[in-house]
């Protein structure tokens, strides 16, 4: 596997999308999330090559891993569909479509390096159309957002005239007075504050009913949910100002640190070592990020509310259509999209058929089948990410970076023994999570602190 | 140095590079919001300066490699 097909598995639309994202809501972990991206993959490919036998228990872990981020890569391209105008599982089964003819086809493993780079450019070329239309340099947009006095919608933005649509469920806290429309029927809970009090009510509105809110006020909306809001009023749950987006804030360090292990040990586990001639990979993951942050830019500067669905991919898919004179460009984002969902998903088929042996092309078929059940939910692709990620890290990475050589107890590889006990850790800090003490509700939140260092100390302990 | 003891290094150091902004968000006064040139020194650490000197970092390391 060369450096940059088996750089494409960390690629996905996943992290491109949540990085841009991230970067559009003024999030306190935009600034670590960047760097973060950059450095965990390429602490991957410096790994010393490793020869551990394959074995049955690393095979199942892989393909665990795989499946979960796969999942987690599903959910924006039917976030996309919908957001198109079709509907979420068009878009997931389009994509299993696409997945199970690359597998089935012979050599098309060939493509999966052309879609890392058609994706990666497809994102700098919406970027250069973006800087082009407006005008702007990125820091020229950073700047100019960073110096808006509110984040506001657009008279033109699609949330104020057709409706925008909720991917996920959400509760926007409201800082000023606003009108809001449901576009179809649905149940929204608003919490009002009564002096010191809060009251709750659940407001059952038909389409076109207006429910208004103060200052002050939380409304929970249900995934799935279309509104309308009023222009010139003040996106809800955005930053305060620009000077605020900016500044991006402090994010807890416990949660800092955890989500750094989990992504550079998943990225360990799931990205192999490069030979002397992957020179090429770091560059292209330095272009993917830097444009992916670049995207994030722009949307603040243009239109802050694409980050209001909770779809990773509403900004790749928005941005472009909110500037006039890039609005032709608008596919590019669909294609990086797509691009980058087919080189994830070709690299991380490498890696689960290589494990499986000669039922290889059935285990990715499987496992396709079912992250493709599994995205139809409205689950946060994020929260799946870092699942499979948090598993990689505890059954591959951590054992592996204690090197077991090629030790064995009772006929079975010393490694095998540490990823089935951190798969377990992982397993049972999930399972446990809800009755662990306050103190160790950080293990419930990230498994992986006890999952690594557990399989880390079986390995040490027995080889 | 063998090529294994050379990679370890490059892995070192790059995971150095992720600890200026967690000590930076320790620091009291918010050292790390400090703007030059319209961005804040956080920023312009984490999204331009440590991934671009990771990527070089990253690269000589490979290209280095001893056999």
């Amino acid at each position: 596997m060369t450096a940059l097909r088996g750089l494409a598995a960390w690629t996905g639309p996943v992290l491109v999308g949540t990085l841009t994202t991230r970067v559009a809501a003024g999030a306190p972990d935009a600034p670590m999330l960047v760097l973060a991206v950059v450095v965990a993959p390429l602490v991957a490919l410096l790994q010393p090559p490793v020869d551990d036998a394959p074995h049955a228990v690393s095979a199942v872990a892989t393909g665990v891993s795989a499946t979960l981020i796969l999942a987690a890569s599903f959910v924006p391209l039917g976030d996309a569909a919908v957001l198109l105008g079709g509907r979420r599982w068009h878009g997931v089964v389009l994509a299993s479509a696409l997945l199970v003819l690359l597998a089935v086809t012979p050599g098309a493993d060939r493509w999966r390096s052309a879609a890392l780079l058609i994706g990666g450019a497809a994102l700098v070329l919406g970027l250069l159309t973006l800087a082009s239309a407006t005008g702007r340099s990125p820091l020229m947009a950073w700047r100019e957002a960073a110096a808006r006095p509110a984040l506001v919608f657009s008279a033109h933005s699609p949330w104020v005239t057709d409706g925008g649509w909720f991917a996920r469920r959400a509760t926007l806290a409201f800082d000023e007075g606003h009108r809001m429309v449901a576009v179809a029927a649905a149940t929204f809970r608003v919490v009002e504050h009564d002096g010191k009090s809060e009251v709750v009510r659940d407001w059952r509105l038909a389409a076109g009913d207006p429910l208004s809110v103060r200052p002050g006020d939380r409304v929970t909306v249900e995934a799935g949910s279309r509104v309308r809001f009023e222009a010139g009023k003040r996106v809800p749950g955005a930053a305060a100002s620009g000077a605020a987006w900016a500044d991006a804030g402090v994010s807890p360090l416990v949660g800092s640190v955890a989500a750094l292990i989990t992504l550079v040990l998943g990225a360990v586990g799931l990205v192999p070592a490069a030979g002397r001639r992957g020179f090429a990979a770091p560059a292209t993951l330095l272009v993917v990020a830097l444009a992916a942050t670049g995207w994030g830019v722009f949307a603040v500067a243009t239109a802050p509310e694409v980050m209001l669905s909770g779809s990773v991919a509403e900004p790749l898919l928005r941005v472009s259509s909110a500037v006039p004179g890039a609005r032709a460009f608008a596919p590019l984002g669909v294609l990086a999209l797509l691009a980058l969902f087919v080189a994830a998903a070709g690299a991380l088929r490498e890696r689960v058929t290589s494990l499986a042996g000669v039922r290889g092309t059935m285990a990715w078929l499987t496992a396709v089948a079912l992250a493709a059940v599994a995205s139809l939910w409205p689950f946060d692709p994020w929260f799946l990410l870092m699942a499979g990620l948090g598993v990689a890290a505890a059954t591959l990475a951590a054992p592996r970076l204690a090197g077991a050589g090629g030790a064995r107890v009772a006929g079975w590889p010393v490694h095998a023994l540490g990823a089935l006990g951190g798969g377990v850790a992982f397993v049972a800090a999930v399972a446990l999570g809800p009755r662990l003490p306050v103190a160790l509700g950080v293990v419930a939140e990230w498994p992986v602190l006890l999952a690594a260092p557990a399989a880390w100390l079986i390995v040490k302990l027995l080889r | 140095m063998s090529a294994a003891r050379w990679r370890w290094f490059g892995m070192v150091a790059l995971t150095l590079l992720l600890v200026p902004p967690l000590l930076l968000s320790l620091v009291p006064g918010a050292p790390g919001a400090v703007r030059v040139a319209g961005v804040s020194v956080t920023w312009w650490y984490a999204g331009l300066i440590a991934p671009t000197l990771a990527t070089v970092l990253a690269t000589a390391v490979l290209v280095r490699s001893p056999k």
